[in-house]
C-alpha cells in the first residue's frame, strides 16, 4: 500500500538495529524530505547502518520506515526507487566506464535502446562523456565516484543516497563532486552521510547528526550554527601557552601567526579576559555538538 | 520483456567471461590435457596377424588372468622386498618386515603350489634363457624368453581363497597397493588376435566408431571438468566480494533468481562451449578412421556425449563451488572441490576405469568395447540425471543463500555462521 500522504518522504519510525551485542542504531524517528539532507557524525555512529537499511542491504532488528509511502519490506518496490552510491564505489577493474552503466543499467531493467540513451546522458552530466572507454583500473578516485552517482542515478530514482562521497579526493574534485550533487537534487530526496562537515556545509539545508546510534541533532544548518553560538573563542597565545588551552578547551582550530598562535576554541563562558567571540561555522557548531556530553540531544 | 531482460543479463555475464584470463588458461588447459592424454592412444583398425603377437591390451575380468598378473607382481615385489603403493594417489614404496616377509612367502607357496626354493629354481631357470634384442631404429630394447613365465596359479586355488589372501598383503603393504581389488579390477592383459579380431568387428558392425571415441574424449576430459569448473565460481563471487561490487548489485532492482541463474548459466556456458570446439578435434579423427574402415560417421556423436556426459559434471561442479562461495565469499571453497574432485577420482580409482556408478567423473578408459559400454549404460544415465538434477536443487539453495545476503543475512565475516539477526 503506498501512502499518498507521504509519497515524497521517508518516514523512519522507532528503528533499531543490533549486531550481536552492540547496538548501532537506538530507536532512531526521523522524517526526510525532499531536498539535500545530511548525515554527519563521527566513524561508527551509524550512518552506514542506516543507509544501508535504506536500501535494503540491511533489515532493521526494530521498527519500520516508509520511503515515498512504500514499507521497506517491500524490497523490490524499494530497489525501483532508490540509487546508492556506496563508500569507496568501484567495479570490475577490466570493464570500461560503458561497459559499466550498460551491465548495470540491465540490472535496473533497462532495455538496450533505452540504456543506450541514459548512459549517455548520465555520463555527460558527471562529466565523463570522453571515458566511454576508460578502464575502471584507469580512473582516478574523482572520476570513479562520478561514474558511481551515474550509475545511482540509472533507474531515476525518487531517492538518492550517498555514502562518504568526498572522502579522499581533492579540493578541486570534491567542490565538482557536490556540484553535481546539487545539480542532481531536483525533485529527489538526495541523503548525503559523511563526517567531512564542509560538504554538508555547501550543499545541504537539513540535517542529523547522529551519535552512538542515536539522533544528537536534527534540524537545519542556521539552527545547528545558532546553537553554538557565543560559544567559539578566538584567542592569540604565545607558542607555549596553546597546550594549556588545548587541556582546558576543545581547540576547533589553530593558525600559526608567527611566534604568536591564534586559537578557536569551545567554551560556555568567556574563559580568559582577551578572548574574543568568534563567528561560528559549521564545523565549530558540530564540534560543540560533539563536545556535549551523551544523551544530550538537540531535535528542531 | 523479463526473459529478454534475462538473456539480456545472461549474454553480459557471458562477455564478462570473453574478457578474463582464467577462460583462456583454461582453454591451453583442455587442449593440453587432450594432446597429451588421448593424442596417445592407438586407433581403431582391423587386426593383422603378426609374428610379435601383439594387438593391444584390455582390461581383463578374467579371474585366472587376474591371479596370474597378480601373482607376477608378487613374486617381483617380494623378491625384491620393495612393494609400491598409491596411498591418496600418491607413490610410496613400503618394505616389509621379515616376519611380513615370511607371511608372504606362505601365501606365495599356497598359490603357487610350489615351496619357495622350488619357484625360485623355476624363476631362475626362466630368466636364465632370457635375451635381449635391441631394435636397431628405435633403439628399443626387447626382453624376448623361448619359454613362458613358469609361475601360475596353483588350479586348485578358488578366486574367492585368492582375494582373501591378497588382502591379507594389502594390509601389510597398504592402501592402494598392488593388491587392492581396485588395482586389480584395472589389470589390462595383452589381446589374442581373435579377441582383438571380435572387438574391432563388434565395433564396426554396429557403427560405434564415433562413439568409441567420444567415450574416451568424455573420459579423458572428464578429470578435468571435475575441478577446473569450480576456480570459475570461485573466483567470480570471490572478486565480486574484493571489489565491492555485491552492494552495488544487491540493491538494484534484479531478481535474485536472474542474477543468480544468469551468473551460474554463463559459468556453465563458458566452460562448455571450448569442450564442444574441442570435441572437433577427435570427431576428425574418428570421421577419418571411420572413412577408412569404410562406416558413415555419425557427426552428432560427439555433441550427444558432450550434452550427456560432460554437461551434467560442468553443471555440478559449478554449482556446488558456487553454493560455497556464495555462502563463505573467500577462497576456502577452493578445499572444498579439489576434496570433491579427489574423493571422485580416488573413487574411480577403487572402482576401476571402466565404472559409472554413482561417481561425479564416470570413467571409460577404452577405446572401443562396446559389450562393456552397454554394461554401464544404464547405471551412467543415472548417475548423470541424478547429477543434473543435484545441480538444479543447489543452485535453488544458492538463491535463498543470496537472497538472504542481499538483505545483510548470513554475513560470513570471520566467524562461522555469524548471524546477523534482522
Amino acid at each position: 500500500m503506498i501512502d499518498k500522504n507521504l509519497n515524497d518522504k521517508i518516514v523512519i519510525k522507532n528503528v533499531s538495529k543490533t549486531y550481536g551485542d552492540k547496538k548501532a542504531l537506538n530507536n532512531l524517528n526521523l522524517t526526510i524530505n525532499q531536498g539535500m539532507f545530511g548525515l554527519l557524525g563521527r566513524n561508527g555512529a551509524g550512518k552506514t547502518t542506516l543507509m544501508k537499511i535504506l536500501v535494503t542491504l540491511h533489515q532493521p532488528t526494530n521498527g519500520n520506515v516508509k520511503i515515498c509511502g512504500i514499507d521497506i519490506k517491500d524490497k523490490n518496490k524499494i530497489r525501483d526507487i532508490i540509487g546508492y552510491l556506496p563508500q569507496d564505489f568501484t567495479m570490475y577493474n577490466n570493464m570500461s566506464v560503458y561497459e559499466v552503466m550498460d551491465y548495470l543499467g540491465v540490472l535496473v531493467g533497462l532495455n538496450k535502446k533505452n540504456r543506450h540513451k541514459k548512459i549517455v546522458e548520465l555520463l555527460e552530466k558527471v562529466n565523463l562523456q570522453n571515458n566511454h572507454k576508460t578502464k575502471v583500473k584507469a580512473m582516478s578516485g574523482g572520476m570513479r565516484r562520478r561514474l558511481g552517482i551515474a550509475q545511482a542515478l540509472l533507474n531515476d530514482p525518487k531517492v538518492l543516497i550517498v555514502d562518504e562521497p568526498t572522502a579522499g579526493l581533492d579540493p578541486e574534485e570534491r567542490i565538482r563532486f557536490r556540484n553535481i550533487l546539487s545539480e542532481i537534487a531536483g525533485n529527489r530526496i538526495v541523503i548525503l552521510s559523511t563526517h567531512i562537515v564542509g560538504d554538508i556545509e555547501a550543499t545541504c539545508e537539513n540535517i542529523v547528526v547522529l551519535d552512538k546510534g542515536e539522533i544528537k541533532f536534527s534540524g537545519t544548518v542556521t539552527q545547528l550554527l545558532n546553537l553554538a553560538k557565543g560559544k567559539i573563542y578566538t584567542l592569540e597565545v604565545a607558542k607555549n601557552e596553546l597546550e594549556k588551552v588545548k587541556k582546558e578547551h576543545t581547540v576547533t582550530c589553530v593558525l600559526m601567526k608567527g611566534a604568536k598562535v591564534e586559537v578557536r576554541f569551545i567554551s560556555e563562558t568567556q574563559p580568559y579576559v582577551n578572548a574574543m567571540v568568534g563567528q561560528v561555522n559549521v564545523e565549530d557548531a558540530y564540534m560543540y555538538l560533539m563536545s556535549k556530553k551523551d544523551g544530550d540531544s538537540y531535535v528542531f | 520483456m523479463v526473459i529478454l531482460m534475462f538473456f539480456s543479463l545472461l549474454r553480459k555475464e557471458c562477455e564478462m567471461w570473453g574478457k578474463n584470463v582464467l577462460l583462456y588458461i583454461f582453454i591451453i588447459m583442455i587442449f593440453m590435457f587432450y594432446t597429451t592424454q588421448m593424442g596417445s592412444e592407438n586407433d581403431i583398425s582391423k587386426p593383422v596377424e603378426n609374428n610379435d603377437g601383439y594387438y593391444g591390451y584390455n582390461i581383463t575380468t578374467d579371474e585366472t588372468d587376474i591371479m596370474n598378473e597378480t601373482i607376477y607382481t608378487l613374486v617381483r615385489e617380494y623378491s625384491n622386498n620393495s612393494y609400491s603403493s598409491y596411498p591418496l594417489m600418491f607413490y610410496k614404496e613400503k618394505k616389509l618386515s621379515p616376519k611380513e616377509s615370511d607371511e608372504v612367502a606362505k601365501i606365495l607357496e599356497t598359490l603357487l603350489g610350489k615351496d619357495e626354493t622350488q619357484w625360485e629354481s623355476d624363476l631362475d631357470e626362466y630368466y636364465n634363457s632370457v635375451s635381449e634384442k635391441k631394435d636397431e631404429v628405435t633403439g628399443i630394447v626387447e626382453v624376448v624368453s623361448q619359454q613362458t613365465f613358469p609361475l601360475c596359479v596353483d588350479s586348485d586355488v578358488k578366486y574367492s581363497d585368492f582375494l582373501a589372501m591378497m588382502s591379507q598383503v594389502e594390509s601389510y603393504v597398504g592402501n592402494g597397493s598392488n593388491y587392492s581389488l581396485a588395482s586389480m579390477q584395472n589389470i589390462a592383459v595383452p589381446m589374442t588376435y581373435q579377441q582383438a579380431l571380435e572387438n574391432y568387428e563388434k565395433t564396426i558392425s554396429i557403427n560405434d566408431v564415433a562413439s568409441a571415441y567420444a567415450r574416451l574424449f568424455c573420459d579423458y576430459t572428464g578429470i578435468l571438468l571435475g575441478i577446473v569448473p569450480a576456480f570459475f565460481a570461485i573466483t567470480r563471487v570471490y572478486k565480486d566480494k574484493k571489489n565491492q561490487v555485491l552492494q552495488v548489485v544487491n540493491c538494484k532492482k534484479v531478481s535474485t533468481l536472474k542474477l543468480v541463474c544468469s551468473k551460474y548459466l554463463a559459468m556453465v556456458i563458458m566452460t562448455f562451449i571450448p569442450v564442444l570446439i574441442l570435441s572437433i578435434l577427435p570427431l576428425i579423427h574418428a570421421t577419418f578412421v571411420s572413412n577408412i574402415n569404410g562406416v558413415q560417421t555419425q557427426y552428432y556423436i560427439f555433441a550427444i556425449y558432450c550434452f550427456g556426459w560432460l554437461l551434467p559434471t560442468i553443471l555440478f561442479v559449478v554449482a556446488f563451488a558456487y553454493f560455497f562461495a556464495s555462502l563463505f565469499e573467500n577462497l576456502l571453497p577452493i578445499l572444498f572441490s579439489i576434496l570433491l574432485w579427489f574423493v571422485s577420482i580416488a573413487s574411480s580409482a577403487s572402482t576401476g576405469l571402466i565404472n559409472a556408478g554413482y561417481n561425479l567423473i564416470p570413467r571409460f578408459n577404452e577405446l572401443g568395447s562396446y559389450d562393456k559400454f552397454e554394461k554401464i549404460l544404464p547405471q551412467l544415465i543415472e548417475n548423470r540425471i541424478i547429477y543434473s538434477v543435484a545441480s538444479i536443487l543447489i543452485v535453488g539453495i544458492i538463491i535463498i543463500v543470496v537472497s538472504k545476503k542481499r538483505v545483510g543475512r548470513l554475513q560470513f565475516n570471520g566467524k562461522l555462521f555469524k548471524h546477523t539477526k534482522g
